[in-house]
């Protein structure tokens, strides 16, 4: 999300990895030698075909631009990539394009770097692995930065009927006229092809479209040409737009809008088959969300307890507002809130709470279960989207999320930044965070590698409202982030920076 | 009866129940709670106002939010705080800004913490006019060359 805001937050390819569980010539800065990374990962931990989703900024045309690129690629467990496929919708159009051989490495801490290669040459990235299962992505060309998530697909589900039943779906981006969407919602796949009870909502420019009907036409395919059965590549039709997707399995599809010129992206998450009412969300629930408002990006944190009944409590929200923060419950404010879900049973929802002194924050959400669900702002120009996923009942404490984590962060100061590292949490009190990261800094053309940081992480009992994260890097020169966390439980945490100069959020996951 | 007939009945009663069932299911749409009053920094297109001035200050990165190029505009009223959005916009569309320059611009005045901000839709200077944001209000610097419906050749070099 870059030299003046260049554009949105799509948190979307960073907040769903959350869920269930260019070209050379810029100026690299290399910090000084790390201590030997330690852990149990090595090139071996990286072994098969991965599906991954990204959604960044190129430079075109001189400016900063949203592109979006997912795909398959197919590592060897020895440091190469024998092949692969993606799509990505660039400035010029959107391109299937064929990955040929080329190289990765893991380090002991599941840090790493990728390259992939196509006709077009190599793009280059920085990743971290949170398992041999999945990772977390950055790209770290000059001309183009993205972030994103990826995870080891089952090619023996490799077909339509392995997508059936209801999925809950989550897309954001540019549209054609210009303005940033996000779409959310839910439908039927019947496993032969066909899409039916389909229903969403769309945000654009802050303009909610209340519940729509899917249009005439959804379907989806997988790719007969050999797309499908090697790469899990389909084509859809999902909500009047046309993507196409990667299946990680019958469970998730990672889609890529193929409407030039919109740029949409987003996941699909198969839907636990239950009737969803009021009694499904009976807990407390920690929520990350993404995207725009008339200023530029915004990024919002917080958490909500939801007692089964329609009303909700426990409210807390960080917001950056392109600088601009909000806090809830606001100073001398008390907020209280309502929710819904809908009478359908198929678990669209609403959820509305006020603070006495900032005003009210509204809310829909589609249920992928009683614990996770894709979740979208609707307060009038601001287009954000993301999702909450139950907490632990608590409490959070340091000793208890001592350990290693995967950690992504997107965001937007002079132009998109985008960070991927490995994060170590002890429970001593004081400096009991550190880490090791690589990131873009878009604007300035400017990529780091084994940038080193530090600093205290202050959890204030229970731990499941807001907490702090202060991490300074020392190289090339001191720079301070400043987020608020709010931890899911003690294997993921959701950040939101709280500093005025950048908009920036991601989320941390345990490593083994 | 007749297997045609039968089957043209069937045909119509499946119809009907195709209709009968979009229906009800067009009424199970869920009606969403209305949107919450203007949060602040909000772009109410029918606030639209159009101010003139004389700049006395232009900063592509300005210290203070929203982030991004912000204007100092000198109006009959006092100086006003305009916010533009992203600065490699202007620069892309080779539309510069100094102090001393007769601006003319439309927009929607909005209430921040730290005082209130012109956010500016469409800005002209001399001959020349830039629209900064949608109808929508929503940042045009967000869509990127995307905005400007740049096509083939226009993608910096290097690999997709």
């Amino acid at each position: 999300m870059n030299g003046s805001i260049k554009r949105f937050l799509p948190l979307a390819a960073v907040l769903l990895a959350s869920l269930c569980a260019a070209c050379s010539g810029g100026t690299a800065v290399v910090g000084p030698p790390p201590p030997p990374p330690a852990g149990t990962f090595s090139n071996a931990s990286l072994k098969g075909q991965y599906a991954f989703l990204m959604s960044g900024t190129e430079l075109c045309g001189g400016l900063s631009t949203p592109f979006t690129r997912a795909g398959s690629f197919t590592a060897d467990g020895n440091g190469h990539i024998t092949g692969g496929l993606e799509d990505v919708n660039v400035c010029t159009g959107v391109f299937t394009l064929q990955f040929t051989n080329s190289t990765y490495s893991i380090t002991a801490d599941g840090r790493g770097t990728l390259g992939l290669t196509n006709t077009t040459g190599t793009t280059n990235y920085s990743i971290t692995l949170s398992s041999a299962i999945q990772g977390l992505i950055a790209q770290t060309d000059v001309n183009s930065t993205a972030t994103g998530s990826f995870q080891r697909q089952n090619a023996a589900a490799f077909s339509n009927p392995a997508i059936a039943n209801g999925y809950v779906f989550d897309f954001a981006g540019i549209n054609a006229r210009k303005n940033p969407q996000s779409i959310i919602g839910r439908f039927n796949a019947d496993g032969m092809g066909g899409i039916n009870t389909g229903l969403f909502d769309s945000n654009e420019a802050g303009i909610a479209s209340n519940q729509q009907l899917f249009p005439t036409g959804a379907f989806y395919r997988l790719d007969t040409n050999g797309g499908g059965t090697n790469f899990g590549r389909g084509t859809a039709s999902i909500a009047g737009h046309n993507f196409a997707f990667y299946m990680v399995d019958g469970t998730r599809l990672k889609l890529l809008g193929t409407d030039f010129p919109d740029a949409f992206s987003g996941e699909a998450f198969a839907q636990q088959n239950i009737s969803f009412t009021s009694a499904s969300l009976n807990s407390g629930f920690a929520f990350l969300l993404g995207g725009s408002s008339s200023t530029g990006p915004i990024a919002t944190a917080g958490r909500f307890t939801a007692n089964g009944a329609g009303g909700l409590s426990g409210i807390f929200l960080d917001e950056n507002n392109n600088g601009t923060l909000t806090l809830l419950p606001s100073q001398g404010g008390t907020v209280s809130g309502t929710y819904t879900v809908d009478t359908n049973g198929l678990g669209g929802g609403t959820a509305t709470w006020t603070d006495t002194k900032a005003g009210t924050f509204t809310f829909i959400f589609y249920l992928i279960s009683p614990t996770e669900a894709v979740f979208q702002e609707t307060d009038s120009k601001i287009t954000s989207d993301g999702t909450f996923l139950a907490q632990t009942a608590g409490p959070i404490s340091a000793a208890g999320l001592a350990g290693n984590f995967a950690f992504i962060w997107s965001g937007v100061s002079s132009d998109e930044e985008d960070f991927v590292g490995q994060l170590k949490l002890t429970s001593a009190s004081g400096n009991n965070a550190s880490g090791i990261m690589d990131f873009n800094e878009f604007g300035a053309g400017k990529q780091f590698f084994n940038i080193q940081f530090s600093g205290p992480l202050t959890i204030t009992a229970p731990g499941t409202g807001p907490n702090t994260l202060t991490l300074t890097t020392t190289f090339p020169s001191p720079t301070t982030f400043n987020f608020t966390a709010y931890a899911v439980d003690s294997n993921t945490v959701f950040l939101v920076g709280v500093d005025t100069n950048r908009v920036i959020a991601g989320s941390i996951a345990r490593q083994p | 009866m007749q297997k045609t007939t039968l089957v043209r009945i069937s045909a119509v009663l499946f119809a009907l129940l195709l209709f009968l069932g979009t229906s009800v299911w067009a009424q199970k749409l869920a009606d969403r709670p209305k949107q919450a009053a203007m949060r602040s920094l909000a772009y109410d297109a029918t606030q639209e106002t159009v101010m003139e001035g004389t700049v006395l200050s232009y900063s592509a990165e300005a210290t203070t939010p929203p982030i991004g190029a912000h204007l100092l505009l000198q109006t009959a009223s006092g100086p006003v705080d305009l916010h533009l959005g992203g600065a490699s916009y202007l620069q892309a569309n080779h539309f510069s800004l100094a102090k001393g320059d007769a601006v003319r611009v439309v927009g929607v005045s909005s209430a921040t913490r730290q005082g209130s901000v012109f956010l500016v839709r469409v800005i002209q200077k001399g001959g020349q006019s830039l629209i900064l944001r949608t109808a929508e209000g929503a940042p045009l610097s967000l869509a990127g060359a995307r905005a400007l419906g740049l096509q083939k050749t226009q993608q910096q070099g290097g690999a997709r």
